[in-house]
C-alpha cells in the first residue's frame, strides 16, 4: 500500500530544472532507495517532501492526503546538509529538535539521554557542540532525527562523510528501523548501500526519473546478463556471447539478449571447454545507471524519461 | 506548546544565556553612565567657570537718560518666569543631561550686568585691556537722533550674549525713560504688555471644556509618544541584531534545514521575533532603569493611568511595527551570504522606517491632520513613529487612527508572508545570494 505518493512533480530554479513531472510510490514497510547522481534532483525532491520548497505543480500525498504541517510531524529527516548549534550543549540541541516535532519538554529530554546512552554518548549530554569530535556530531544528529520516533524516516545522503563506525550504526538503524515497520527513504549517489539496503527504487538524472520498480525487477530488466568464467586455453566462438571482458584471470562474457547463463554452459560443454571458473555475475546497479543514462542521452529529445512505472 | 512558542523560548533562553548578552546588558549602563558623566560633567564644568567669570557690558551715558535704580532693578529681575518653572523642573531631575539643560537655559534668559563709565575714554580703556566685551555710547544728542554706539572687542566671540546684551540695553533704556514720565501702575503693562503676573492661558476642548493651560501635562503629553518612539527604534535595532546574527549562525552552521523540516518558516519567524523582541526589550528595561532614564519611563507609566487611551495607541503601533520591521529586516538578511551582508541589507528598512518621520516631525506635530502626517501615518513602514507622534498631540480623530492600524496591520501581514518566503529562499542559499529573479519569483509564490 502506497505510503507516500509523488505525484507528476514539477520544479524549476531560475535556469535549471531539477524535477520534471516526477511520479512514483513509497509503500509501507519498506526501504526506498531515491538514487542518481550529485546534482541529478534528488535532494529537491526530498525538500519539496519536507515542505522546504514548494513545487511549481504536482503534489505529494501522505497517506492519501496532502501534507500537512502536522504530518510532517510524523517524518524523521535528515538532511545532506546538516549541522547543530555548535555553542549549545547536545542535550539542550536534542531536546530544542524534539520538542519542534510535538514532543513535550520532558518526554524529549527522557528520549534523548536514553538514545545518547544507547549510542555511548550518555557522558557528553551536558557538553557543548564544538567541543565534541566530528563523529560524535554525527552520532547527535541522527539522534536528532530518530529521537520523536518517526513512522517515516528520510535520510539524504546519510553516509556522506561518516566514519566507518557510524557508517555502520547508520545502516544498523535503518534496517532495524524498518524491521520495526518504519518506512525508510533512502536518497544517495551510493549504490552499493542501496543494493544492500532497499527494495524498490527510483533513479533520477537531470530532474527525470529514469527507472523506477523494484530492485529485483529492474536489474533482471536491465541488466545485462554476463557470466565469468575461467577456462583451460582460449574459448572458442561461441553464438550466444555478445562480447568478451578480460577482468585478470577470468573472462566476463556478455550475453546476446535473449540468452541465458546456461545456454553459455551448454555451448562450452559442447565444444569440450575445460572449465574452471563459472559465476553468473549480478548486474551492478551503477553499471545499470549508466548504461540507461547513456541511452538516454543517445535517444532523441523529449523522448528519455521513463514513460509509465513499473511497479 | 505551539512550534511557535517552542521556537520563542528557545530564541529567548539562548539569548539571555550568552555570555555576550550578560556582559553587554550589565556592562553597558557602566560605560553609558562613565561616557555620559564626562560629557556632561566636563562642558558644565566650563560653563560654571564662564558663567562666574562672565565679564560685564560697559555704558557711557553722556545723555544722563540712564537711571541707575532701573540698572539694579534689571539685575535683580532673574530669568522669565516660564524659564524658571522649566528650569527648575529639568534642575530637578537627576539626570546630568537635565542639570546642564538648565544651565544653559538659565544664561540666556539672565540679563546682563551693566558698568558704568564716568567717560568714553574710561570705557574705551577698559575695552581695551579686555575687562569688558562691549561697549555703549548714548550719546549726548540721544534724546533727539536715538543713535546708540557700540563698540566691542574684534576678538569678541558670537554667542547667546550678544543679543542679551542688546535686549538688556533695550530694557534698560525703555525703563528709564518711562520712570517718571508714566504713572508707576502703569509701567508694567508697557514693560511687559503680555506676560504680566495675571497672565493667564488656557485650553478649549472640543466639547467646549475650558482648562488652564498646564506645562507639565503638555509636556508629558509628548513625552508619552516620545518614550515610545525611542524604545521603539532602541528595540528594533537591537533586537534586529540578535535576529540576524542567530539567521546567519543557523545558515553557517546547516542547522536550518533541519529547523525547517518541523516548522513552517513563518512559524520559526514569527516565532524568533517574539523571542529575541523579548530578549532585546529585556536588555532594554534593564538599561533603563540602570540608568537615570528610569524617572521618564516611571513618568510614561504614570501617564499611562493619567491618560490611557493615548498610551494603549502608541502601544499598538509599538507592538505592529516592531513585528512588520523586525520580519521585514529578518527576511532581508536572510538573503545575506554572512553577516554582515545581511546587516547592510535590513538596514534598508530601519531608514525607510525611521528617516522620514525624523526629517518632517516638526510638520507633523504642527499639523498633525495634515496630508504629510496623513500619508506617512498610515503608510505602514512610517506609521509607528508617525502615528506615535500624531497621538501625542490629541488632535487626531479615532477614524484616522483606526485606518493607520488598520493600514499597519495589513503591512505586519504582508510583510511575515513575503519574509517567510525570503527567508525560506535565503535560508538555503548557503554562501551565495539568490537572483532577483528568483527573488521575485518567490514572492509572488508568497
Amino acid at each position: 500500500m502506497a505510503i507516500l505518493t509523488f505525484s507528476h512533480l514539477h520544479k524549476t530554479y531560475a535556469s535549471t530544472v531539477a524535477s520534471e513531472d516526477v511520479s512514483f510510490e513509497v509503500r509501507s514497510g519498506e526501504v526506498f532507495g531515491l538514487l542518481g547522481p550529485n546534482g541529478a534532483g534528488k535532494s529537491t525532491i526530498i525538500r519539496m517532501l519536507m515542505d522546504i520548497i514548494a513545487p511549481d505543480a504536482g503534489e505529494i500525498l501522505l497517506d492519501g492526503h496532502r501534507l500537512g504541517p502536522g504530518e510532517r510531524d510524523r517524518i524523521g529527516y535528515l538532511p545532506e546538509e546538516r549541522g547543530l548549534y555548535r555553542k549549545e550543549k547536545a542535550i539542550d540541541v536534542l531536546v530544542y529538535f524534539g520538542m519542534l516535532k510535538g514532543l513535550h519538554r520532558r518526554a524529549a529530554r527522557e528520549r534523548a539521554l536514553a538514545w545518547l546512552k544507547r549510542i555511548d554518548l550518555a557522558d557528553l549530554a551536558d557538553r557543548r557542540v564544538d567541543q565534541m569530535s566530528k563523529g560524535q556530531q554525527q552520532k547527535v544528529q541522527i539522534v536528532g532525527t530518530l529521537l520523536h520516533d518517526p513512522a517515516i524516516i528520510v535520510v539524504d545522503e546519510p553516509f556522506s562523510g561518516l566514519d566507518p563506525i557510524n557508517t555502520a550504526l547508520v545502516r544498523d538503524l535503518l534496517k532495524e528501523k524498518s524491521a520495526a515497520g518504519c518506512v525508510v527513504v533512502l536518497s544517495t549517489h551510493q549504490m552499493p548501500l542501496v543494493e544492500a539496503l532497499c527494495d524498490r527504487v527510483a533513479m533520477i538524472h537531470q530532474g527525470r526519473l529514469v527507472l523506477y520498480g523494484p530492485l529485483d525487477e529492474i536489474r533482471r530488466q536491465d541488466g545485462e546478463a554476463s557470466v565469468l568464467v575461467e577456462t583451460e586455453g582460449a574459448l572458442p566462438e561461441l553464438d550466444v556471447a555478445a562480447r568478451l571482458e578480460r577482468q585478470g584471470p577470468l573472462v566476463r562474457v556478455f550475453l546476446k539478449a535473449g540468452a541465458r547463463p546456461r545456454d553459455l554452459m551448454e555451448r562450452m560443454v559442447r565444444h569440450g571447454v575445460q572449465l574452471h571458473h563459472f559465476e553468473v555475475v549480478r548486474t551492478p546497479l551503477e553499471e545499470i545507471f549508466v548504461r540507461t543514462v547513456r541511452r538516454l542521452e543517445a535517444a532523441p529529445a523529449g523522448n528519455g524519461a521513463l514513460a509509465g512505472a513499473r511497479t | 506548546m505551539s512550534k511557535i512558542g517552542v521556537v520563542m523560548s528557545r530564541e529567548f533562553l539562548s539569548t539571555v544565556k550568552r555570555r555576550s548578552y550578560l556582559i553587554v546588558t550589565f556592562g553597558m549602563p557602566f560605560f553609558v553612565s562613565l561616557y555620559l558623566g564626562i560629557v556632561a560633567f566636563l562642558p558644565a564644568m566650563f560653563m560654571a567657570q564662564r558663567g562666574a567669570s562672565r565679564r560685564e557690558i560697559g555704558l557711557v551715558d553722556e545723555a544722563g537718560v540712564v537711571r541707575e535704580a532701573e540698572i539694579s532693578r534689571l539685575a535683580s529681575s532673574g530669568p522669565q518666569a516660564e524659564v524658571q518653572e522649566l528650569t527648575k523642573r529639568l534642575g530637578a531631575g537627576s539626570s546630568s543631561g537635565g542639570r546642564m539643560a538648565a544651565a544653559i537655559l538659565e544664561g540666556v534668559a539672565t540679563n546682563v550686568r551693566f558698568r558704568i563709565f564716568a567717560s568714553r575714554e574710561v570705557g574705551m580703556e577698559a575695552l581695551r585691556a579686555r575687562t569688558i566685551d562691549r561697549l555703549y555710547v548714548i550719546p549726548e544728542e540721544y534724546l533727539d537722533s536715538g543713535g546708540v554706539e557700540t563698540y566691542r572687542s574684534k576678538d569678541a566671540s558670537f554667542g547667546f550674549g550678544r543679543t542679551r546684551a542688546g535686549e538688556s540695553l533695550e530694557k534698560l533704556l525703555s525703563r528709564s525713560l518711562l520712570a517718571g514720565r508714566v504713572p508707576d501702575e502703569l509701567r508694567p503693562r508697557i514693560e511687559e504688555p503680555l506676560r504680566g503676573a495675571a497672565a493667564r492661558q488656557y485650553t478649549v476642548a472640543r466639547d467646549g471644556r475650558i482648562e488652564p493651560l498646564d506645562l507639565q501635562v503638555r509636556i508629558a503629553r509628548m513625552a508619552i509618544p516620545g518614550v515610545f518612539a525611542l524604545l521603539f527604534m532602541m528595540s528594533v535595532l537591537i533586537s534586529s541584531g540578535y535576529l540576524l546574527q542567530g539567521v546567519s549562525e543557523e545558515k553557517e552552521n546547516r542547522v536550518i534545514e533541519v529547523i525547517l523540516s518541523s516548522v513552517r518558516p513563518e512559524q520559526l519567524l514569527f516565532g524568533k521575533l517574539l523571542g529575541l523582541g523579548a530578549a532585546g526589550l529585556l536588555q532594554l528595561i534593564v538599561w533603563i532603569s540602570v540608568a537615570s532614564l528610569a524617572t521618564s519611563l516611571l513618568a510614561a507609566a504614570a501617564l499611562a493611568v493619567l491618560d490611557f487611551k493615548l498610551f494603549s495607541g502608541c502601544l499598538v503601533f509599538f507592538v505592529l511595527g516592531f513585528l512588520m520591521l523586525g520580519s521585514l529586516m529578518t527576511g532581508t538578511g536572510a538573503l545575506g551570504s554572512n553577516a554582515r551582508e545581511s546587516q547592510q541589507m535590513a538596514a534598508i528598512w530601519s531608514t525607510l522606517t525611521i528617516l522620514p518621520p525624523a526629517l518632517t516631525w516638526m510638520g507633523i506635530l504642527d499639523a498633525p491632520n495634515g496630508s504629510l502626517a496623513r500619508i506617512l501615518g498610515w503608510f505602514p513602514l512610517t506609521a509607528p513613529i508617525t502615528m506615535m507622534l500624531r497621538l501625542g498631540t490629541g488632535q487626531v480623530p479615532w477614524w484616522d487612527v483606526l485606518v493607520g492600524v488598520f493600514c499597519l496591520a495589513g503591512g505586519v501581514y504582508l510583510s511575515i508572508r513575503a519574509s517567510g518566503a525570503l527567508f525560506r529562499l535565503g535560508l538555503l542559499m548557503y554562501g551565495k545570494r539568490p537572483s532577483l529573479r528568483e527573488i521575485l519569483r518567490q514572492l509572488r509564490h508568497a
